[in-house]
C-alpha cells in the first residue's frame, strides 16, 4: 500500500471533512479489499472485511496522528479487522468455499497448493511472506508495518522457507 | 522451496469486487464517520469538525470560537454541541455485572428475606402509610404550580378547559397508544416547572438541536454543484436592494438554515390592492402585502387526520412557474376543532376569527432547510421580518382558530447534488430501494403550539420529502395553484425581478385553471383584478 492520497486531504478528513473522507474511501477501497483477499483467500470475506475496515475508519479516523504514515496506520487497522473477522467467522459454520476456477478463479493448481501450504505457517511468517512476496514490499517496509526489526522479517522469511521445504519433503516421502 | 517459488504468488489473480458491496461499504463508512463526528466542536460557518488543537477551520479558514488556552471554554462548547436529542447510555462495563455464582445466590436469598420482612411490615402499617403516600403524590404538583408564581395559571390548570377535558375523555375511550400520535410533547413533565413560552425561547431550543447539523455541507461543496457566486450575489442583491422595498431577502441555507414565518394576517392588505386597482391605478409597491393577499382566500386544505392534533400541515413541493431552476415549497396550515369535525364556514372576509374560539395558542411555524438539498431560499411575502431569523415571531406566539388556514410559500434553489440524485432515482434505481433518510429531505417543518389553558408545548412535525413533490405545476391541487397565482400576481405588482418571465396572462391562466368551485366568487373577483392590473399597466 502506497501513499495515494494527499496528506492535506487526510488532514481534512481527520478534521471531519466528509468529502475528504469519501476521497480516502475511493482511493483505498480496492487496496484494502485486495489486502484482505490475500490474507483470507475468499472474495466475499474480503468484501466484508473491507466493509468493516471502513466502518472502523469512519469511527476512528479522528484519532489518527501525523507521526505515523497514513498507510501504516491503515495497514494496522486492516490487519486487526481481518484478525477479528477470521476469529469470529470460525465460530460459525463456515459455508463451502467459493468454487475456484469459475470466472474469478484463475489460480493455477500450483498456486492453490502454495496457498494451502501458506496456511501451515505461523501468523508472523505468513504475514511476512504476504508483505514481501505478494505485495512487493521491501524487508525494511515490511518491518515498519509489522512493527519489528528488519532482521526479524528476514528471519521470518527464512523460517517460512525452511518450514515449507520440510512440508514438501514430507509430502514427497508419503 | 526457493525464493522463486514464493515470487509466483505475485501472479495469483485477485477476483474483482462487486460494485454493490463497494457501495454498501461506502455508505456504512460515511454514516460511521458522521456518527463519530456528532460529538465534536464544529465550525459555525461550514460545519467542519474542529481538530483537537485547531484554532482555524481547515475548510473555510474561519477562526473558531474556542478560546485558545482555555480548556474550560473548549469543554463547555463541546458539551453544548454534543446534545443532539439522543440519549446516550454510558458504555456498559463487563466486569461490574459479572457476579460469581455464590455471590449471586447469596444476594438473591437475602433479597427474598428482606422483601418478605418488608411486606409484613407494610401490611401492619397499611392505613397510615397509604394516607401518607396519597399526600406526597399530590403535594409536589401543587408546589410546582405555586412555584411558577402565577395564581391565574394555577386556577386555570386546576380546571382544565373543555377541549382539554374532551381530549382526555377521548383518549380514555379510544385508548390509543400515545406513541402512535404524531404530536410530540416538547416539555419533559416534572423536570422543572412549566413556564409559558417566551419570545424566541422555543426557537432557540430548536436551534440548538438542528436536524441537519451533521450533514456538513460546506460552501465549498456548493461551488462544485451550484455556482456559489450566483447564490451569494442573489442573496446580496436582495439584501441591499432598493431601500423602499422590503421584500424578504434570499437566505443561504448553509448560513441560516432555519426560517420562521408569522401566522398573523391582516386582511386590509388585499382590500388596499383591490381599491387601488378598481380605481384604475397600480397600488404603490410598498402597500402590496403578498402574504396577506394569499391568505385572504379560503382554501379547503385537508382536515387533520389525527383526532388529537388541532392543526394539520399540508406541504406541496412544485416547480416554480416563474423560474424553472427553482422549486416552490407550499406550506398550508389548517386549524381544526378538537372533538367534532369542523364544518368549514364559508364566511365573508375577516369574520371567521371573530366567531370561533382559539383552538391553539402560541403557534409558531419553524422550518429548517437541509443545506445538502437546498442552496438558498426565500419566503415569498413582504411583511418585514416575518421570515428570516427566529426572534421575531409574535409575542408568546399567535392564537389560532378552527377553520382558519395559513399559507406560506418558499421559493428555493435546489443544489445540483440534489438534482443529480434526482436523476439517479428517476432513471437507474427504483425509488423503493432507497431508504428515506434525513439526508434526502428538503426541509423539516415544525409547527409548535399550546392547547388553550395548557402550557405544554406540543408540535406537529413533518419532514418535507420527495414524496410530497409534484413534477409539474398542473399536478398540484387547485388551492395550491391558486395561491401560487396570487403570489405571482403580488410579486408582479411589486415589480420583483424574479417573476419577470411570468406575465399577467400567465397569472390569469394559472388562476383560471385553479378556480375550483369558488362558491362566493372571490376567485373570479381576483381574476378581474388581474385583468384590470393588466389594463392599467403603463
Amino acid at each position: 500500500m502506497r501513499e495515494v492520497v494527499d496528506p492535506a486531504v487526510i488532514a481534512k478528513a481527520v478534521a471531519g471533512h466528509r468529502t475528504s473522507f469519501d476521497m480516502i474511501f475511493l482511493a483505498y477501497y480496492e487496496h484494502i479489499r485486495e489486502m484482505a483477499y490475500r490474507r483470507v483467500g475468499r472474495k466475499d470475506w474480503a468484501e466484508d472485511i473491507a466493509h468493516n475496515v471502513y466502518i472502523k475508519l469512519g469511527k476512528t479516523i479522528w484519532a489518527f496522528r501525523k507521526e505515523a504514515a497514513f498507510s501504516t496506520w491503515l495497514y494496522k487497522v486492516v490487519v486487526s479487522v481481518t484478525t477479528d473477522y477470521v476469529r469470529k467467522v470460525v465460530h460459525f459454520p463456515v459455508p463451502e468455499p467459493e468454487p475456484e476456477g469459475g470466472p474469478d478463479g484463475e489460480e493455477t493448481i500450483y498456486q492453490i497448493q502454495l496457498r494451502e501450504l501458506l496456511k501451515r505457517l505461523t501468523p508472523q511468517e505468513f504475514e511476512a511472506v504476504i508483505l514481501v512476496y505478494w505485495e512487493g514490499h521491501t524487508h525494511a517496509e515490511a518491518a515498519v508495518l509489522m512493527g519489528c526489526a528488519e532482521g526479524t522479517v528476514s528471519k521470518y522469511l527464512f523460517e517460512a522457507r525452511a518450514r515449507l521445504r520440510g512440508l514438501l519433503e514430507a509430502q514427497k516421502t508419503e | 522451496m526457493t525464493d522463486f517459488d514464493f515470487s509466483r504468488l505475485k501472479d495469483v489473480p485477485i477476483p474483482p469486487g462487486r460494485p454493490e458491496a463497494r457501495t454498501r461499504a461506502r455508505e456504512a463508512a460515511l454514516s460511521a464517520f458522521d456518527e463519530a463526528g456528532a460529538d465534536f466542536v464544529r465550525c459555525t460557518v461550514c460545519g467542519t469538525r474542529a481538530g483537537a488543537n485547531t484554532r482555524v477551520c481547515v475548510e473555510c479558514g474561519q477562526a473558531l470560537s474556542v478560546s485558545a488556552g482555555n480548556p474550560a471554554a473548549t469543554k463547555k462548547i463541546a458539551v453544548a454541541s454534543r446534545f443532539d436529542g439522543r440519549i446516550k447510555l454510558p458504555p456498559r462495563s463487563h466486569t461490574t455485572w459479572r457476579l460469581r455464582p455464590i455471590t449471586a445466590i447469596a444476594a438473591s436469598i437475602s433479597l427474598v428475606v428482606i422483601g418478605g420482612l418488608f411486606v409484613l411490615f407494610v401490611q401492619r402499617l397499611e392505613p397510615p402509610l397509604e394516607h401518607a403516600m396519597r399526600q406526597t403524590s399530590t403535594s409536589p404538583e401543587v408546589a410546582l404550580r405555586a412555584g411558577s408564581g402565577d395564581r391565574a395559571q394555577v386556577a386555570e390548570s386546576e380546571q382544565p378547559m373543555p377541549s382539554q377535558r374532551a381530549a382526555e375523555a377521548r383518549s380514555e375511550e379510544h385508548s390509543l397508544p400515545l406513541t402512535s400520535l404524531p404530536i410530540k410533547s416538547k416539555v419533559t413533565p416534572g423536570a422543572s416547572a412549566p413556564r409559558p413560552p417566551k419570545e424566541g425561547q422555543v426557537v432557540n431550543a430548536f436551534l440548538s438541536g438542528l436536524r441537519y447539523r451533521d450533514s456538513r455541507v460546506s460552501e465549498r461543496d456548493l461551488v462544485s454543484s451550484v455556482d456559489l457566486a450566483a447564490v451569494v450575489d442573489r442573496a446580496r442583491s436582495s439584501e441591499t436592494g432598493p431601500p423602499q422595498i422590503n421584500f424578504n431577502p434570499v437566505k443561504i441555507a448553509t448560513r441560516e438554515p432555519v426560517s420562521t414565518f408569522s401566522i398573523a394576517v391582516d386582511r386590509t392588505g388585499y382590500a388596499n390592492v383591490r381599491r387601488e386597482l378598481e380605481a384604475g391605478r397600480l397600488p404603490p409597491r410598498d402597500t402590496v402585502r403578498i402574504s396577506d393577499m394569499i391568505n385572504n382566500f379560503l382554501y379547503a386544505y385537508p382536515e387533520p387526520a389525527n383526532p388529537f392534533a388541532p392543526i394539520r400541515t399540508t406541504v406541496t413541493v412544485l416547480p416554480s412557474p416563474w423560474s424553472p431552476a427553482n422549486k416552490l415549497i407550499h406550506i398550508a396550515i389548517k386549524g381544526y376543532q378538537l372533538g367534532r369535525p369542523e364544518q368549514v364556514r364559508q364566511a365573508p372576509h375577516g369574520d371567521l376569527s371573530a366567531r370561533v374560539a382559539p383552538i391553539a395558542d402560541n403557534v409558531k411555524v419553524v422550518i429548517e432547510f437541509n443545506p445538502a438539498r437546498i442552496a438558498d431560499y426565500r419566503l415569498i411575502g413582504d411583511r418585514a421580518g416575518s421570515g428570516g431569523g427566529g426572534s421575531n415571531i409574535g409575542q408568546a406566539g399567535e392564537p389560532f382558530e378552527a377553520g382558519r388556514t395559513i399559507t406560506a410559500i418558499y421559493e428555493v434553489t435546489p443544489t445540483v447534488r440534489e438534482f443529480v440524485t434526482g436523476l439517479r432515482e428517476l432513471s437507474l434505481e427504483p425509488a423503493s430501494s432507497l431508504p428515506r433518510t434525513k439526508e434526502e429531505e428538503y426541509a423539516y417543518l415544525r409547527t409548535q403550539f399550546t392547547l388553550p389553558g395548557d402550557r405544554t408545548i406540543l408540535s406537529v412535525e413533518l419532514p418535507i420529502t420527495r414524496e410530497l413533490e409534484k413534477s409539474s405545476v398542473e399536478q398540484a391541487s387547485n388551492d395550491v395553484r391558486f395561491s401560487v397565482a396570487v403570489a405571482a400576481f403580488g410579486q408582479r405588482l411589486r415589480s420583483e425581478p424574479d417573476v419577470n418571465t411570468c406575465g399577467y396572462d400567465a397569472v390569469m391562466a394559472l388562476a383560471n385553471g385553479a378556480k375550483g368551485e369558488d362558491p362566493f366568487g372571490y376567485r373570479a373577483d381576483f381574476l378581474k383584478l388581474v385583468q384590470s392590473a393588466k389594463s392599467v399597466r403603463p
